[in-house]
């Protein structure tokens, strides 16, 4: 396993929680994400890890703009080395494509955007170490009984681009698969999905970051194109956002 | 009936309006046909009025009515004009097919920006386009019938992750229309063909180099009924899906792809 990984999309629940986890397990960790200018410093991630744990530093892009992530991703290159992880977290909202709503498209697509540059901009840097590992987590950003239903659109792109990419990828030693919430399922009936309390008392960004852990690892090499939904609890609080550091990217926090 | 576009359009027999996005060919087409042949009089959408002319003609010259509309379905405004003309001639929409597709397959690491653009916004987003364009009047009519397209390669497929990302997105968005617009008596379905000898696999099998035959030969090894499909049983299924023996079906992707061997 190499030690580098970046995490996209930390600024959800489910993103910082597989953040911490990887720094935990002594992985450098390079968050990139948008400037959001309200949320976590990697000094709060980091916050209570063993001595052991790696180095967190943001990168800020913008994930979806090709341009933009290629760079972070070549910043990242220079501070930490080749990536050989990548989480990205996307948000599963309402398109409002729908009868009420009139924002179109929207959500959908740019989440998928996300999945598409990320993943091909990493996996140039992973073709070339001929292994790695990406996964991709969706994040209910909805909750109580309009979480499975405004989840659909996003969860099914992920589930086929992570299917899809996972059969290119494979002959490089790259696997792909993707984590999502059982509640989510298009199987589950939304009468006892998000609205309930569902599965274990785990919340689901921890839940999350258990099997991603386990995705990340050599011992899961033979896993790829996997969908795995985890039964851990919604959780109901807006989630706090990465906060780019004032030196942009080039400082390096380490317990 | 010669009916062709705009003002020109009579309707003698109609059973209701149906639209059809990427009719001016294949399994749009085909399924334009289907739909007035079953009464309904029929919106054939394409990219330029141009492009829908020949359905036009086979649907009016079948004795149906039908008018030509040219609209870029990934473009939200157009799409808005288009309903608007369609209403003004033909009047409310009760069913909607949306057929309109592209496909720039790419493995990954060589997908440029725009192929995943164009396919996700012509094949997920003209979906969404039209559904949120019609569904304020068939909530108004007290019900409606949609049919999305979506495909078997939602299940994912080495060389189209866009395609298939953006069809899994429509099942998806399927699923979710059908539940918000339930309880207005609008049913949301979709139907995910298989391989269907049309235009596009042809343009498919020239891009490869692959002789056509062969090309389907092939491709009929991967069906359970050793052949491909034809467009017109995919119009079938959509028309099946847009009747009214349907009603209590929704939220459902319909494989129509002959069977796994």
């Amino acid at each position: 396993m190499t030690r580098v990984a970046v995490v996209v999309g930390a600024h959800h629940a489910p993103g910082a929680a597989c953040a911490r986890r990887l720094l935990e397990r002594g992985l450098d960790v390079a968050l990139i994400g948008e400037d959001r200018g309200d949320g976590m410093h990697p000094g709060e991630l980091l916050d209570g890890l063993p001595q052991t744990a790696g180095r967190c530093a943001v990168f800020p892009a913008d994930p979806a703009d090709s341009a933009s992530f290629a760079t972070a991703l070549g910043r990242v290159r220079s501070t930490f080395g080749r990536t050989g992880v990548l989480v990205t977290c996307v948000g599963a909202g309402p398109d409002a494509a729908s009868a009420s709503g009139d924002a179109g498209p929207g959500a959908t697509r740019a989440a998928l955007r996300t999945l598409f540059v990320a993943g091909r901009t990493a996996a140039g840097d992973m073709v070339g170490g001929r292994w790695g590992r990406i996964v991709n987590v969706v994040a209910p950003v909805v909750t109580g009984e309009d979480a499975w239903r405004e989840a659909q659109a996003v969860l099914a792109g992920v589930t086929a681009f992570t299917r899809s990419v996972a059969l290119e990828l494979a002959p490089f030693g790259i696997t792909v698969n993707c984590v999502a919430p059982a509640a989510l399922s298009p199987h589950e009936r939304p009468s006892v999905g998000p609205a309930a309390p569902h599965g274990s008392g785990v919340p689901y960004p921890q839940a999350a970051a258990d099997l991603t852990e386990h995705l990340v690892s050599d011992a899961a090499a033979a896993v790829t194109g996997q969908q795995g939904y985890v039964t851990g609890r919604l959780f109901a609080a807006a989630p706090r956002a990465p906060h780019a550091t004032s030196d942009r990217g080039t400082g390096v926090g380490k317990r | 009936m010669t009916a062709t576009t705009g003002a020109e359009v009579r309707s003698s027999r109609s059973a209701g309006v149906a639209v059809v996005t990427g009719a001016g060919r294949g399994i749009g087409a085909a399924t334009a046909r289907r739909l007035s042949a079953a009464g309904l009089s029929v919106a054939v959408v394409d990219r330029t009025e141009l492009d829908t002319a020949e359905t036009v003609a086979a649907v009016t010259a079948a004795g149906g009515t039908a008018v030509g509309v040219g609209c870029d379905v990934a473009l939200a405004d157009e799409v808005d004009a288009a309903v608007r003309r369609v209403n003004e001639v033909l009047g409310p929409v009760d069913v909607l097919v949306n057929c309109a597709g592209v496909t720039r397959d790419r493995l990954l690491l060589t997908m440029g920006d725009d192929d995943w653009d164009t396919v996700m916004d012509v094949n997920f987003g003209g979906t969404v386009h039209w559904c949120r364009a019609v569904a304020g009047q068939m909530k108004q009519g007290g019900g409606g019938r949609i049919v999305n397209f979506s495909s078997v390669a939602a299940d994912g497929n080495a060389g189209q992750a866009n395609y298939a990302a953006a069809k899994a997105a429509v099942s998806g968005f399927t699923r979710t229309l059908a539940a918000e617009l339930g309880p207005y008596g609008v049913t949301v379905n979709a139907v995910a063909p298989g391989f269907v000898a049309t235009p596009m696999v042809d343009e498919l099998a020239e891009r490869l180099g692959a002789d056509r035959e062969a090309f389907l030969a092939e491709a009929a090894t991967r069906s359970a009924l050793g052949r491909v499909g034809a467009a017109e049983e995919i119009g079938e299924v959509v028309a099946f899906l847009a009747g009214s023996a349907s009603g209590y079906v929704t939220g459902q992707t319909l494989v129509v792809d002959g069977g796994r061997p």
